[in-house]
């Protein structure tokens, strides 16, 4: 079990992680992510990587549990 | 026997192939070989919050030797690569030393176009950490900065140095800002943006030569006037790094020429990523070189796709994306907007800073890119609508509804 974590601070809604991930990221009218789906398991763990690769200021990671 | 894979190049496109790599479940070795000593480095930062001093070195870092470590990516820093054999599948390095590879990502990057004028030592130029350490020196007891090309980085040194309190001026040929890039209704917005802060701009002009002063520098421009600075800064582009690849064989062309997986042409098992890279891109039936950050990051994970998965390549295909941060505006452009023969402008609620998205089609009707002021959620509808291949009218009633 995986868990998506932002820190929003960082995040400068670029939205690279929602086109990559739209089931799990969205953006708000503030232009700071949002994470809609922050729990997922193995299959979806490729994609999820990708995401949090993609984000310009490093504001996404992935907790394991 | 099976070699892994060498990376050279240990910027953003070099850092993230190694990185996605890893994700994907590659267990063999990999190396990323990089010329500067500093550990990997973050670039938008340069011209922007490290420049300005409020971030650390630290702040910026893309991958740590720790981080290195722990992934198994072997890290060496300060090591020039003097040639390849292809043949061989080898890398030589300056000194002599042989590395063998089983793939090899060229992800070298591109070097700030030096200046064509005989100036007197002191003209700056921004690429790396050292040149922005360098840039930020200077800007703390400057008093008067001189930024010649308007373009991405002379913008956004301009801005950094105009909120540190420098008095700056802008000089270039073209007939505002960021022209090629921004479109011109955005462009306009950014002359005026520097021109409120109190910025100097001399658009449609240009440098005839750069002298010494008894202040530090007189530019003499193309309108008759010159003009005095104690510091200057030469934002006229970028090289692609392909010096050393000279006699290695590679197609070279403006960058190393790949085809739409990346691969360079006619050398197997050799790849290219982000700002050094020339290739097919089938969407818009073209060889493109792009240098711009989200293009080296979709190239690598794309990349580190065809070399884990060789029986199921990916075509790199991006819808182009590039933002620049000035004062208090983001913007933010997909798709290319310059040459659109037609735009439609739709404005969003918010005035302080204005929300505004440019909207541009081609010939055919359909969305062909798109310009946008301080209003992410447009910017990403406008990434999703081209990715869709939405026609500019779907398009326009689409960032409408969320005005």
């Amino acid at each position: 079990m995986f868990e998506l974590k932002a820190n929003y601070d960082a995040c400068e809604g670029h939205g690279n992680c929602v086109q990559l991930a739209p089931d799990h990221f969205d953006l708000g009218e503030d232009g700071v992510v949002i994470i809609t789906n922050a729990r997922f398991g193995d299959s979806d763990l490729g994609v999820l990587e990708a995401a949090v690769r993609s984000c310009p200021v490093s504001a996404l990671w992935i907790e394991r549990h | 026997m099976n070699h892994g894979t060498v990376i050279v190049g240990s910027s953003v496109g070099g850092v993230k192939t190694a990185q996605r790599l890893r994700d994907e479940g590659y267990d063999d070795p990999i190396v990323i070989i990089g010329a500067e000593e500093d550990e990997p480095y973050d670039k938008p930062p340069l011209s922007k919050q490290f420049l300005a001093g409020e971030w650390s070195t630290e702040r910026i870092s893309l991958l740590s030797r720790a981080d290195a470590g722990r992934s198994g990516i072997g890290l060496r820093l300060g090591t020039l690569v003097s040639s390849i054999d292809l043949a061989g599948r080898r890398v030589v390095l300056a000194d002599g030393e042989r590395i063998a590879y089983s793939n090899l990502v060229i992800a070298t990057g591109a070097s700030a176009r030096p200046t064509p004028w005989d100036s007197p030592p002191g003209v700056r130029l921004l690429r790396t950490l050292e040149d922005s350490r360098t840039l930020r020196n200077d800007l703390a007891q400057a008093t008067q900065l001189m930024v010649i090309g308007a373009g991405l980085i002379g913008t956004e040194v301009a801005a950094t140095a105009n909120r540190l309190g420098v008095a700056v001026t802008i000089v270039d040929p073209m007939r505002g800002p960021v022209e090629r890039v921004l479109g011109r209704e955005l462009s306009e917005q950014l002359g005026r943006l520097h021109q409120d802060h109190g910025v100097e701009t001399h658009f449609e002009t240009s440098v005839n030569g750069i002298r010494s002063s008894s202040g530090g520098f007189l530019a003499d421009l193309s309108n008759g006037s010159s003009i005095e600075s104690d510091m200057v800064l030469a934002g006229l582009g970028s090289v692609p790094n392909t010096g050393w690849l000279r006699d290695s064989g590679l197609v070279l062309r403006d960058g190393v020429v790949c085809d739409e997986y990346s691969r360079a042409i006619g050398a197997p098992g050799v790849f290219a990523v982000g700002d050094v890279a020339r290739w097919f891109h089938r969407g818009i039936r073209q060889y493109v070189r792009v240098e711009h950050w989200a293009n080296a990051s979709e190239q690598a994970a794309c990349v580190a796709h065809n070399i884990v998965r060789k029986r199921d390549l990916r075509a790199h295909q991006p819808v182009e994306y590039v933002w620049s941060d000035q004062y208090d505006w983001k913007f933010q452009i997909v798709g290319r907007l310059t040459g659109c023969p037609v735009t439609q402008l739709v404005e969003g609620q918010r005035k302080e800073p204005p929300q505004l998205a440019v909207l541009g089609s081609d010939d055919s009707g359909r969305l062909s890119g798109a310009g946008v002021a301080n209003w992410q959620k447009a910017a990403l509808a406008c990434r999703q609508l081209l990715a869709e291949g939405a026609n500019v009218g779907d398009a326009v009633t689409a960032v409408e509804a969320i005005a």
